[in-house]
């Protein structure tokens, strides 16, 4: 809605002094033009505006009267006054004015479902012309002939309402936005598109429904509710939960994050504040993101943040305090448990009993005159019993029709379930957007935030060496937390597992991260040219990353199982104090400067955008560390009292980037579009006969709905496009430089020469050239339809997309021999993959009496295949990549356990470990009589990233009331209990071998063993000795990934208008809800989070929360 | 209006046609290119630094790791420590070696060899700026590295692929290229040690002391022929380290290996605190003083029976089983550490229940404790008490002149024992007589036969622990009488009530016998060569 003022003068039609000429006009532009000559004001919807013909006049010295009659009968369009106010639209209803004196007067306010006034809505009498538009505050002034009638009220965009007066004569009414409307606007690359025009596949989330319930982070609130994009949280530590996204699944081995663009610049997506995002789109073909180029392969997910609204300025707070548990966690065996079972096992080992019956006894009664044993569960004492995560933000936003603005500050506290793991993050972001004069106008985003990270000394992250989570399982439950007033530890022989001591004691990793964004964009538009606008956007960010780390040096009262002793001993990873203490700091600038077009002629809609983009970045670090700290508080570099190895380091870099692009679209009477659109990229990587990238796409869409045929035989359907896009993306995802021979000085003194023992570096060549390695190349095709049907009963899209990504970059390390000790291209562009897929996406909605509800599903699904990849001649064909999808999981097949001495007898040689009754047995696959990794490894399971993506999303609505649920789940996913580590080790976990490294063991776990009682058991041989036999990866381990969740819930409540303004004056709306994420799952292995991915030791699980929140807007 | 957009427009086209494709160009400055590399005689000298390095990772104190481990001379007792689970796994499990999976496989010294012909690729045109002399020393030292890494391979594989800077280095081209015979490999190696043998200086100044020298050229050709069979060449080269007249054999034998740069030493490598330390004291370490990582292995009955008494008569248990260590000769008292050796100030307590007790072997088991009554003392550092937390600086000695009599002794005696003998005996015995024990005459060694047992107990005693006896049985076709079949040895010890102690000698493989495949004498190419390599072939068994 657009709308210009004047000095208000009263003022007639009929007034005979204007003066106008119009050749081929834009209606738009003669009704400018006759704001000035009259100072009326006119409110039209810019999209009638725009749609109207061009007119053509020559009058002297006539009303404004005549002039409105001539543009009617040119344009259709009609012409109500209001006092000084004249609403455009294209029906005759609000045409006569009404005069009578002896009708009532109704009055009142007009707001949408934020309680902002709606500027120009309509308000009519039913059954008549008679109406009214809403002023600058809302507010409207009716006659009515009595107070019995019925009002009508609408606005573009919202639904319309019909209330009958019952003798009010004051009627303040809510609109609520209309969601089927077609002229939804999306984000897209440089720029925004009008839905109905859009022929690429894109998706988009907004504000409301990102913000559901209370996160920490964006990439945890997208799940589920962007069809085609997977995201999977890993972990859930405090500030690093390792989510991974991607769109429409992989489409090549190399890292296959999508872009991330907050604001038109390459940015990090999780330390955006949530509630300062208007929405968030992703980009999935090739019609929408080849004007990304050679960073676009991997789809783009576009941020865009707040803007402000002219009108009164709105203040507005959110806040929630959530409180968090973890979603899955196996439970560990007490201490009278641990020993039974350890007991047993022990004498299935041949061993006999290991704890004797004193010690049990003791165990038992968690009683110890000395104090030596009790009944420990370190779990529990490990995990508080929540974690607490709270956020705060306030944003005012408003302004006038020359400057407008958003700002916000935002407070986000987590305190992790574990003591010492916690993260903060603080942000602030100013958006202005502001006109200088009439062409000219300015936009101006300013944010920035600080983000702390605290944890421990003994890192958290899964597998790190000591992990506390680690610990607590290693530790056993049969010795107290305290023996004489210091922390224990179980002492195996080698390591102190002592978990309290070590998330207190052991020090701290802390991370300060700062960082600063800001852009600016210039628009001229071009009063003379309609639709030519020239911008210059300009953005700057500059972030500055702290490390410090400090490892204390700690001792624990260990208790060594060989000796049944306590000592007090240095504890395991901690020998020496050190500390570590790095600055990195980072900018990047770009400019971008673009001209745009867009104009109507007749039925021709043509837009093009031409655009110049040039990145540069730096980046610097500097590290020192010291040793030998004393004390523990304070620490830093010069409190050490010993140099470590190396006691500085550092490094820089720099990166450059350069795009030319171009994109046309037009369209036919909208109902033909065709889009076309280039990039042409250059990187700083590669070689300069190798750096350059042309990216093409092009798309077309028949909106079949505006076809007469369609709207006369089935006029139930109100929207139905189909669309086919294909395109090419690339990739410079690999390091930079190859094509160069470098050398490198080693960090570290190589050699040692002289008597007096100087220590000498060593300069040596570190990379044999790859000058022929350049981007890869994504192919991709989309065709999908839209139908809208029955005013949003029923709302389908699909998309079908097939992808080829060839030329990936891989070490080519497998296909030349050793001998040539490295000299050959490291690197190559030799692999190819394709990924296919589809999307769908059903809706419905609907309105009964008060009541509204809204039910949507999506449905994703992508498959991959390598078709090309560099792998060794002697791969046997049932391991090859080849044909297969990528992250496929290989391992033994097994066939059960071994149950009779005859099995055992007749077994094949292999594969490592000892072979008794109840242990793995596996598949001779290729028959030679030994079962090794090269001859009988064979697929056993899908890939850890889901093929299937599903979600439903439920919202209810009555009164001040509304709920809404996400089940999101995915399937086609596998993931092994007993694996790989990250490392490259094969080997067992606590989760799938009792009594791992010494340790405790769970008790779904000792509970399903194979024991002689109990043969049909779930899990091998019971046993206190690690057997290699069981530690292969194979078919035994692989578990069902797919999973079902409750993501997101939320029950909230409004309360009544009337109320707030009764009792909260100043208050304009508020809103409380309860909410939670993840609060059901269901999944085959429920002791650990499907998520999880990889089954690896001392992994921090994910969380599920309880929020309670409150929005109060001013 | 007009006018703004012309403007703009030409702005825009300028910036699209000129600012821009320079800000490509990014030079990656926080790195070195060869121009760096060969623009000053310091920065040559830092490249050559470099390429030193695999000298020092070939040590037993790199991993660190005792080759003698694949012997009857040490047992591994601990079979779970990072990187010490594998000498068992080889000795006791027949089919754990093979074509993809060999720890003692050698062939990724062609990483090192590649950079090595770089550098002898690029030195005559880049370095030729800096003249002849400087120039053929760098190369000569560059060469003797490339020799002595092709030698670590030839003695594992037999002929390997020959790969050289001589039409460039070798790249994506030569891919396939056939093995050369044994003999072929060794002439290769021989061509580049006698380069380097002619141009390296006898010693340098004072700050590069450390270098390769002459003497190290002719020590490793002394070395090299022997496996070649080559005994002239062998005793060419021993003698002209005589002529040398620089290196002599200690007087007294445990001061070879704490005086640095003693006169013994042909060629050593150094360490230095903090910044170049090994980690050989804690993980071979007595339990007593480290027992969370030390006594990873431990010398056998095999080898510490193998040294006689002070008089050089026989050690045996049936003569000395009440004190079995006393008296023995000055070799043992340097190597092994026994139960009431003096150490750190304190007693070494082998017997069962001690603070550094025996335990019996046991397959897969994590302990530091001995598993045959003893540990090893050579190249232990007794001053160092911080190993644990600093690390050691025990300097490693590769090449020594006790090493080059022996080396000679051998030669003369395989060309023509006979016409030899009183030369061999006498380089024999140079050795013998340094930690005085008799000499030994022609009538205890008759013929070659006999010379040759003399001759093989003596390099086990006098080079124990520094990484030959694995490497010489092979070379002599003994391994297989040596390891296959066998078990190796320990001494539990008792401590009785009264203080004494009681011997027992017990098997310390858990009564497994070892394996030593005929196979072994040539160890397979490793799988990813044969798979890319199309002309290169197998070892015939393998």
């Amino acid at each position: 809605m657009c709308f210009f003022t004047a000095n208000v003068h009263a003022q007639s039609l009929k007034d005979s002094n204007i003066s106008l000429q119009a050749k081929n006009e834009s209606v738009e532009n003669v009704l400018k033009k006759l704001t000035k000559a009259t100072n009326f004001k006119f409110f039209y919807d810019q999209e009638v505006i725009n749609e109207a013909p061009v007119v053509t006049f020559n009058f002297k010295n006539v009303s404004l009267q005549t002039i409105l009659d001539e543009i009617t009968r040119q344009s259709h369009l009609y012409f109500n006054r209001t006092n000084n106010t004249i609403a455009v639209s294209t029906s005759r209803t609000l045409k006569k004015e009404i005069t009578s004196d002896n009708l009532k007067n109704i009055s009142g306010v007009i707001v949408d479902q934020a309680g902002e006034a709606i500027i120009g809505a309509n308000v009519s009498v039913k059954g008549t012309t008679n109406g009214a538009i809403t002023d600058l505050d809302g507010k409207y002034l009716l006659k009515v002939p009595n107070e019995k009638v019925t009002l009508v009220f609408s606005y573009i965009g919202y639904e319309k309402q019909e209330i009958a007066l019952n003798g009010r004569t004051v009627l303040k009414v809510i609109l609520k936005e209309n969601v089927k409307t077609t002229d939804e606007v999306v984000i897209v690359g440089y720029g925004t598109q009008k839905k109905k025009f859009l022929i690429g596949s894109v998706s988009q989330v907004g504000s409301k429904e990102l913000n559901v319930s209370p996160m920490t982070n964006l990439s945890n609130m997208m799940t589920g509710k962007l069809p085609g994009l997977t995201s999977v949280q890993r972990t859930g530590i405090p500030g690093n939960d390792q989510t991974t996204l991607a769109i429409r699944g992989l489409s090549t081995f190399l890292d296959s994050s999508p872009l991330v663009l907050v604001d038109g610049v390459e940015r990090m997506i999780n330390t955006v504040n949530p509630n300062d995002v208007e929405n968030i789109s992703i980009l999935k073909d090739a019609a929408t993101s080849a004007v990304y180029g050679v960073k676009a392969a991997n789809g783009v997910i576009l941020v865009t943040t707040k803007k402000g609204a002219s009108g009164k300025a709105k203040i507005s707070y959110d806040g929630s305090v959530t409180v968090q548990k973890n979603t899955a966690f196996p439970k560990f065996l007490n201490g009278p448990d641990y020993i039974y079972w350890y007991n047993k096992a022990s004498n299935m080992d041949g061993y006999g009993p290991t704890y004797n019956a004193d010690i049990q006894t003791k165990v038992m009664n968690n009683y110890d005159p000395e104090g030596k044993y009790a009944n420990t569960d370190w779990i529990d004492a490990l995990f508080k019993d929540h974690g607490l995560t709270q956020q705060h933000n306030v944003s005012a936003s408003g302004g006038s029709e020359n400057i407008k603005y958003y700002a916000s500050l935002g407070v986000m506290d987590q305190k992790g379930i574990i003591e010492n793991t916690s993260y903060k993050r603080y942000n602030v972001r100013s958006n202005i957007d502001g006109n200088i004069t009439k062409e000219l106008s300015f936009q101006l985003n300013l944010a920035g935030f600080f983000e702390k990270r605290h944890w421990p000394g003994i890192s958290m992250s899964p597998e790190a060496y000591q992990n506390p989570i680690q610990q607590a399982i290693y530790a056993l439950p049969i010795i107290p937390i305290y023996y004489q007033d210091e922390y224990t530890a179980w002492f195996n022989g080698t390591t102190t597992q002592s978990p309290i001591s070590t998330i207190r004691n052991s020090g701290y990793n802390n991370r300060d991260r700062h960082q600063f964004e800001g852009s600016a964009r210039f628009t001229y538009d071009f009063s003379k040219i309609k639709g030519l606008k020239a911008s210059v956007f300009l953005s700057y960010d500059a972030s500055n990353t702290n490390d410090n780390n400090f490892l204390a040096p700690y001792s624990v009262m260990a208790y060594d199982k060989s000796t049944a002793q306590y000592s007090l001993m240095s504890a395991s990873g901690t020998n020496i104090g050190s500390f570590s203490k790095s600055a990195s700091s980072g900018d990047g600038f770009m400019v971008r400067p673009s001209i745009e077009y867009h104009n109507t002629f007749g039925k021709h809609d043509v837009s093009g955008l031409l655009l110049y983009e040039q990145f540069q970045s730096t980046g610097s670090t500097m590290t020192g560390s010291m040793n030998g700290y004393r004390f523990s508080y304070p620490v830093d570099l010069s409190l050490g009292t010993k140099a470590s190895s190396t006691p500085v380091s550092g490094g820089h870099d720099e990166a450059a980037t350069i795009g030319y692009v171009g994109r046309f679209s037009y369209a036919y009477s909208k109902k033909y579009l065709a889009e076309m659109s280039f990039r042409k990229d250059g990187s700083y990587k590669f070689a300069k006969d190798k750096r350059w990238g042309f990216f093409p796409s092009a798309a077309l869409g028949w909106v079949l709905s505006e076809e007469n045929f369609i709207k006369e035989t089935l006029p139930q359907i109100n929207l139905l496009k189909v669309r086919a896009s294909m395109g090419e993306l690339g990739s410079d995802n690999t390091s930079a430089f190859l094509h160069r021979s470098m050398f490198s000085l080693s960090s570290d003194p190589v050699y040692v020469f002289g008597t007096n023992y100087s220590s000498y570096y060593g300069l040596s060549s570190t990379n044999p050239v790859t000058s022929s390695l350049t981007w890869s190349k994504t192919r991709s095709y989309n065709v999908g339809f839209d139908l809208n049907m029955w005013n949003g009963l029923l709302g389908v899209e699909f998309d079908w997309f097939y992808k080829v990504t060839s030329a990936i970059q891989e070490g080519l390390g497998s296909s030349f021999p050793p001998s040539l000790g490295g000299n050959y291209s490291a690197m190559g562009n030799t692999g190819k993959v394709d990924n296919r897929g589809f999307e769908l996406v059903l809706k419905h909605e609907n309105t009964v009496g008060d009541f509204f509800y809204r039910l949507s599903g999506n449905f994703a699904w992508a498959k991959n295949r390598v078709l090309e990849r560099n792998q060794s001649e002697s791969t046997p064909w049932y391991r090859s990549a080849i044909g297969n999808p990528m992250g496929q999981l290989y391992g033994f097949k097994a066939i059960g356990l071994y149950q009779t001495q005859a099995q055992l007898d007749n077994r094949p040689v292999g594969p490592g470990g000892t072979q008794n009754l109840g242990d793995i047995m596996y598949e001779d696959i290729n028959g030679d009589g030994k079962i090794d990794m090269s001859g009988d490894f064979v697929k056993i399971g899908h890939s850890s990233i889901p093929e299937i993506n599903y979600s439903f999303n439920m919202e209810f609505a009555w009164k001040g009331f509304n709920l809404s649920a996400l089940w999101q789940g995915v399937a086609l996913v596998n993931y092994a209990l007993s694996s790989n580590y990250s490392y490259g080790a094969i080997d067992n976990t606590t989760f799938t071998r009792p009594f791992y490294e010494g340790g405790n063991a769970p008790y779904y776990l000792v509970e399903d063993c194979w024991t002689p009682e109990h043969t049909n058991a779930k899990y091998p041989r019971l046993s206190t000795i690690a057997n290699a036999n069981n530690a292969w990866t194979s078919s035994w381990w692989v578990v069902n990934g797919a999973y079902l969740r409750l993501k997101n819930l939320q029950l909230g409540y409004t309360i009544p208008q009337n109320i707030v303004s009764k009792y909260f004056g100043g208050i304009s709306s508020i809103k409380a809800y309860v909410a939670g994420t993840n609060l059901l799952t269901a999944t085959e292995f429920t002791y650990c989070d499907p998520e999880m991915g990889i089954n690896n030791n001392g992994y921090y699980p994910q969380q599920k929360s309880y929020s309670f929140g409150l929005n109060i807007t001013f | 209006m007009k006018k703004i957009l012309y403007k703009f427009l030409i702005v825009l086209i300028v910036g699209f046609s000129t600012s821009c494709n320079s800000i490509l160009d990014i030079d990656p400055s926080s790195s070195f290119s060869e121009a760096t590399a060969w623009s000053s005689e310091d920065a040559v000298d830092l490249y050559v630094t470099s390429l030193y390095e695999s000298l020092k990772n070939s040590t037993g104190f790199a991993t660190p790791s005792l080759t003698d481990g694949y012997t009857d001379l040490v047992k591994y007792g601990n079979d779970i420590a990072q990187g010490y689970s594998i000498h068992n796994r080889v000795l006791l499990q027949s089919d754990f070696i093979t074509s993809s999976s060999n720890p003692l496989s050698s062939w990724g010294l062609y990483t090192e060899i590649r950079k090595e012909n770089v550098f002898l690729k690029d030195a005559p045109s880049e370095g030729a700026k800096f003249g002849d002399d400087f120039l053929k020393v760098r190369m000569a030292e560059i060469r003797f590295i490339r020799a002595f890494n092709y030698f670590r391979m030839i003695r594992v594989f037999g002929g390997v692929v020959i790969r050289d800077e001589k039409n460039g280095v070798d790249a994506e081209a030569q891919k396939d290229k056939a093995r050369a015979t044994e003999s072929e490999s060794w002439d290769f190696v021989m061509a580049d040690l006698n380069y380097a043998a002619e141009n390296l200086p006898e010693s340098w100044n004072s700050d590069w002391e450390g270098r390769l020298t002459k003497g190290a050229a002719y020590a490793l050709i002394c070395r090299c022929a022997l496996y070649a069979k080559r005994w002239d060449v062998a005793i060419d080269a021993a003698n002209k380290i005589k002529e040398l007249n620089k290196y002599e054999l200690l007087p007294n034998y445990a001061d070879v290996f704490s005086q640095p740069f003693n006169k013994e030493i042909i060629f050593g490598i150094s360490y230095s605190k903090p910044q170049l330390v090994h980690w050989y004291d804690r993980y071979f370490t007595p339990k007593g003083d480290n027992s969370i990582l030390g006594g990873c292995a431990t010398p056998t009955n095999e080898l510490v029976d193998s040294y006689d008494m002070a008089d050089g008569t026989l050690f045996s248990w049936s003569t000395n089983n009440s004190a079995p260590y006393v008296n023995r000769e000055p070799r043992f008292y340097a190597s092994i550490l026994y139960n009431g050796a003096d150490w750190k100030g304190r007693k070494i307590e082998t017997f069962i229940g001690g603070a550094d007790g025996f335990v019996a072997y046991k397959k897969g088991q994590d302990t530091h404790n001995t598993t045959t009554g003893y540990y090893v003392k050579k190249y232990l550092q007794e001053s160092n008490s911080t190993f644990d937390v600093d690390g050691s600086d025990q300097f490693w000695i590769e090449f020594r002149y006790a090493e080059v009599l022996l080396n000679l002794a051998e030669a003369l005696a395989e060309k023509d024992y006979s016409a030899n003998s009183s030369k061999a005996l006498a380089a024999l015995n140079e050795v013998r007589s340094r930690v005085n024990l008799p000499g030994r005459t022609l009538q205890e060694a008759p013929d070659k036969n006999s010379f040759m047992v003399l001759l093989r107990k003596e390099r086990v005693c006098e080079l124990a622990l520094e990484g030959f006896r694995f490497w010489d049985i092979r070379r002599w076709h003994i391994a297989g009488d040596v390891i296959n079949g066998k078990m190796a040895h320990g001494t539990e010890i008792i401590k009785n009530e009264d203080g004494s102690f009681t011997y027992n000698i017990v098997d310390c493989d858990a009564g497994q016998s070892r394996v030593f495949p005929e196979k072994y004498y040539l160890l397979p190419i490793p799988v990813d060569e044969l798979n890319n390599n199309s002309l290169c072939e197998n070892n015939s068994p393998w």
